[in-house]
């Protein structure tokens, strides 16, 4: 499927190595990647073929050992500390396996915190951390601490406060692979719902083929590559 | 609030809990060694008070004489020592005599100190000291009535209104070896703690008339007891005094007692060492904020990976010691007063201070603003500085290192 809107993203050549031993393990072998405005990519792989790794450097969490990552054409291993976090609150959000909240702030808190971090007051902040944890159904629990909630609603918690700055990325590594499946599915729903909403680009690694068929772009990796016939651009739809 | 202290003040006390109770004794460790800190000033400045009242109280700031006997008119001497220090407030003449008491048997060395009883009544802190009878010096026929220490009076079993004899070697002017004998009856007219063990010990309080007769010095005075208006530039008028009156003269002030000198040394040597208590506390606060970040890896990516800067997690981290410190400051501070009223009940209840060892009697714990403020501000910074370490290491955690720790 051809996609004229703009590309947002761009990681060209990354290489990633990791100590194992006396040796390097080469993660990533000049992985190449288009990421367009409002678009839904999936990658998919084996374990340990990548994805994560892939992803963390996509998200800034991690800096390759060579290649750039430019957003909106700005190489952001360029950006000074405060830049690169002004970057990762602002147009960055991310959802992982295990909702990561932190367990002495409750569920509207933990949502605010990112806002809070923007520079947004505490009265904003916590009106908008309301209104997305009204709209993922959670207006009973904004003050329940996240050893009280249950897993789908803990992750419905981390994904509120992935959105609560309205960025333009939404990263999510394996958003289900911790929740039963009935949790699983109300997730995947949740995710396509408020990318369309928010038109927030969404790029999800998961290792769920079913919630993988519900994109309209997937890249498999394969030992730290694209695999054969995945469209790095986005140019050409490709399914699993 | 802002944030970083939010989220500091929020996770410390988790962060406590999670390093067990090893973090608590450490806590524990700051509160004693700022309490032991906080007594130990109190107790020092108590006792430089206690000593400096005393000696204000007995013989004013200054004490002027003239080697040999004083043969000018006070008043004169008086006008002489104010126009080279204007800020004198008052002067009060005196004498000051050994001799020796005899009572019951039993001898003592004392030393008679002869004031006008109405100047030293308005100048000289005697009077507010009285424990038993009242400050004044009748004499009926040749009976003279003096104001005793406490101790003097204890030593001899003397109550108000009780009489004793003073014998007193008289120099001979033409043969100075030869020494003739004067003896004097004496009445307790009041008891009174003056303060300093030795004061009381060996102190007799007597009309200035009743003394010089005693010794037969005529209208002859020793000196003059100065006061002036600030106690704290007595060091400085006394030099003064002492450069314009010439070497004929002796000035002393009231740090002259070498308990001042010692006083000096000692409390900062004190204060070091107790110090040395809360380093060690701070060190141990500082592996305990160390565990923290260890144990909040996970968070500290999260807090990354959400846009917290490593200068922001380097504030929660200071944010934390700091609250540390202040909340051990204050519960040190609290303790601090408990155990200073432990140690004032246990001087009234069990004599701790032996006056013949410390030359005072009680000690009058001072807490001084001063003392507080650098007690506070010394164990801010150690457990400020305890904290560079821990938030040194959150702040240079890669996100993705602490996402992957579980």
């Amino acid at each position: 499927m051809s996609d004229a809107k703009e590309v947002i993203l761009t990681a060209r050549g990354l290489h990633k190595s990791y100590a194992q031993g006396a040796g390097q393990l080469h993660i990533l072998k000049g992985v190449d990647l288009e990421i367009r405005r409002s678009e839904a990519l999936c990658i998919v792989g084996a374990s340990g073929a990548g994805k994560s790794t892939l992803l963390h450097i996509l998200g800034a969490l991690d800096a390759p050992d060579a290649g750039e990552v430019q957003f909106r054409s700005n190489n952001i291993f360029k950006l000074g500390d405060e830049a690169l976090a002004r970057y990762r609150n602002k147009s960055l959000g991310f959802v992982f396996q295990f909702h990561h909240l932190l367990a002495e702030f409750s569920a509207l808190e933990n949502v605010l915190l990112p806002a809070r971090l923007g520079g947004l007051s505490h009265e904003a902040a916590k009106q908008k951390a309301d209104i997305l944890l009204n709209k993922m159904g959670l207006s009973h629990r904004l003050h329940h601490f996240p050893s009280q909630l249950s897993g789908g609603e803990a992750q419905r918690v981390a994904i509120a406060r992935a959105l609560v700055n309205d960025p333009e990325i939404l990263f999510a590594d394996e958003p289900t692979g911790n929740l039963d499946s009935k949790n699983g599915l109300m997730i995947q729903d949740l995710f396509f719902e408020l990318a369309e909403q928010m038109k927030v680009t969404l790029v999800v690694v998961t290792h769920d083929s079913k919630f993988a068929e519900r994109f309209p772009r997937v890249l498999r990796m394969q030992d730290g590559r694209w695999e054969e016939g995945s469209s790095v651009s986005g140019e050409i739809e490709t399914r699993i | 609030m802002s944030p970083w202290v939010w989220v500091a003040f929020r996770t410390l006390r988790s962060g406590q809990k999670k390093a067990g109770i090893a973090s608590w004794f450490s806590f524990v460790g700051l509160i004693l060694g700022v309490a032991s800190m906080m007594v130990a000033m109190a107790v020092i400045s108590g006792f430089e008070t206690t000593l400096k009242e005393a000696i204000i109280d007995v013989r004013g700031h200054l004490v002027v004489f003239k080697q040999g006997r004083q043969v000018e008119a006070p008043d004169q001497f008086e006008a002489k020592l104010k126009s080279i220090v204007p800020d004198i407030t008052a002067t009060v003449p005196f004498v000051m005599v050994e001799a020796v008491a005899a009572h019951k048997g039993r001898l003592q060395g004392v030393i008679i100190q002869g004031v006008d009883a109405a100047l030293s009544s308005e100048h000289l802190g005697i009077r507010k000291r009285i424990i038993e009878g009242e400050y004044k010096f009748t004499k009926e026929e040749d009976v003279m009535g003096v104001v005793v220490g406490k101790g003097f009076a204890h030593n001899f079993n003397l109550r108000v209104g009780d009489v004793f004899r003073l014998v007193m070697p008289i120099a001979n002017d033409l043969r100075p070896v030869d020494f003739k004998r004067k003896m004097g009856q004496f009445k307790v007219m009041g008891v009174v703690d003056l303060g300093k063990h030795q004061y009381n010990e060996r102190y007799l309080v007597a009309d200035l008339k009743h003394a010089q007769e005693f010794a037969d010095l005529g209208s002859k005075y020793l000196g003059l007891m100065v006061k002036i208006k600030d106690s704290q530039r007595a060091r400085s008028f006394g030099l003064d005094l002492s450069a314009d009156l010439g070497p004929n003269y002796w000035v002393q002030d009231w740090e002259d007692d070498n308990l001042f000198e010692a006083v000096k040394v000692e409390k900062p040597i004190l204060f070091i060492v107790l110090l040395i208590m809360v380093i060690v506390a701070a060190l141990n606060i500082s592996s305990t904020l160390f565990i923290n970040v260890v144990q909040r890896y996970s968070d500290i990516g999260v807090l990354k990976a959400m846009g917290a800067t490593p200068r922001w997690i380097r504030r929660v981290f200071f944010s934390q010691g700091l609250l540390i410190g202040a909340i051990g400051n204050f519960l040190g501070f609290l303790l601090g007063l408990v155990f200073c009223g432990v140690f004032v009940l246990l001087q009234k209840n069990m004599g701790v201070i032996d006056g013949s060892v410390y030359n005072v009697d009680s000690i009058a714990v001072q807490i001084r603003m001063g003392d507080l403020v650098t007690i506070f501000l010394v164990t801010m910074l150690i457990c400020f500085i305890s904290t560079l370490a821990p938030a040194w290491r959150g702040a240079e955690l890669k996100p993705v290192e602490g996402l992957r720790y579980e």
